[in-house]
């Protein structure tokens, strides 16, 4: 039975600027950030409030084949996803604040790009924010 | 939508109260900090502060600190530059026989069969950070040049 997740992925384009956004801008904190000989750099981060849960900021980049996959992904390959996610193809998760206006303010002081400001929902208060390549993720403050 | 999960969110303030003492519980895994000291960083009573940090962060402060010691035993076991006994002091137990036993109840492993599988693994100057990363993402997602 599987009891937990430990690890998910959200891709991005470029580590280094992820870092900043994810760590720096949202308050995220860093978990791991180690680069093997071969160029792979595992980066990970977690909420404050969830330790136990690393999100894997995970480059995209022309790769080996994927488990159970003989295709490649391929330099074009690279570009288009690039392309589809700074379209708004990727909603990338949702994160839970006790106060939605109050962070709203204070991330978006730091930078951060709202695509729709705190809205009363039937389930509560959410805005919606994008990374700097475009995955957007839902802000919710639950009732 | 969301599964609403209100207990876990505290208020503003008192979170990161709680961040802030955890930061330090985090930065003194070294040492035997009370947990009076920790509660006063976050300007809770022991109770409250036990209480509340469990909620927060799902953990007891406790559980946090071994968590962290044990981590950082694992990073030092598989650099293979210390030897057990000195592991077990860097990351702050006295007694060999607590940090094996608590070693081998997280990790499934005794300090030492574990060092002995990462040697066995990677060898004496493998990349040791490599074991901490799944070997399917390090084989899907290396780059190609």
């Amino acid at each position: 039975m599987i009891q937990r997740m430990s690890h998910s992925a959200i891709f991005v384009m470029d580590q280094e600027v992820a870092r900043e956004f994810y760590v720096d801008k949202l308050g995220l904190e860093l978990k791991m950030d180690q680069s093997m000989p071969n160029g792979f750099r595992w980066l990970t981060v977690s909420p404050k409030g969830q330790p136990d849960l690393e999100i894997i900021l995970m480059k995209v980049a022309p790769s080996h084949t994927m488990p159970g996959n003989t295709a490649r992904v391929q330099q074009q390959d690279v570009q288009a996803i690039g392309e589809l996610m700074q379209k708004g193809a990727f909603g990338a998760g949702v994160f839970q604040t006790a106060d939605c206006r109050k962070t709203y303010e204070e991330l978006k002081a730091k930078g951060v790009e709202f695509v729709s400001p705190p809205k009363d929902q039937f389930y509560g208060v959410e805005a919606v924010f994008k990374d700097p390549f475009g995955n957007w993720f839902s802000m919710t403050q639950p009732k | 939508m969301a599964r609403r999960i209100p207990s876990t969110l505290l208020n503003d303030d008192t979170f990161r109260r709680l961040c802030r003492a955890r930061d330090l519980l985090a930065s003194e895994y070294q040492s035997n900090l009370q947990l009076e000291h920790a509660a006063r960083e976050a300007c809770l009573s022991p109770f409250h502060f036990h209480r509340l940090f469990r909620t927060a962060f799902g953990q007891t402060p406790h559980d946090f600190v071994t968590r962290i010691r044990m981590d950082r035993a694992r990073h030092l076991l598989a650099r293979g530059e210390m030897t057990v006994t000195e592991v077990c002091m860097d990351v702050g137990y006295s007694s060999l026989g607590s940090f094996s036993h608590k070693f081998l109840t997280l990790v499934g492993q005794t300090p030492s069969a574990y060092q002995r599988h990462i040697r066995r693994t990677f060898g004496y100057s493998g990349p040791w950070n490599i074991i901490l990363v799944p070997v399917c993402f390090l084989s899907a997602f290396t780059a190609i040049e």
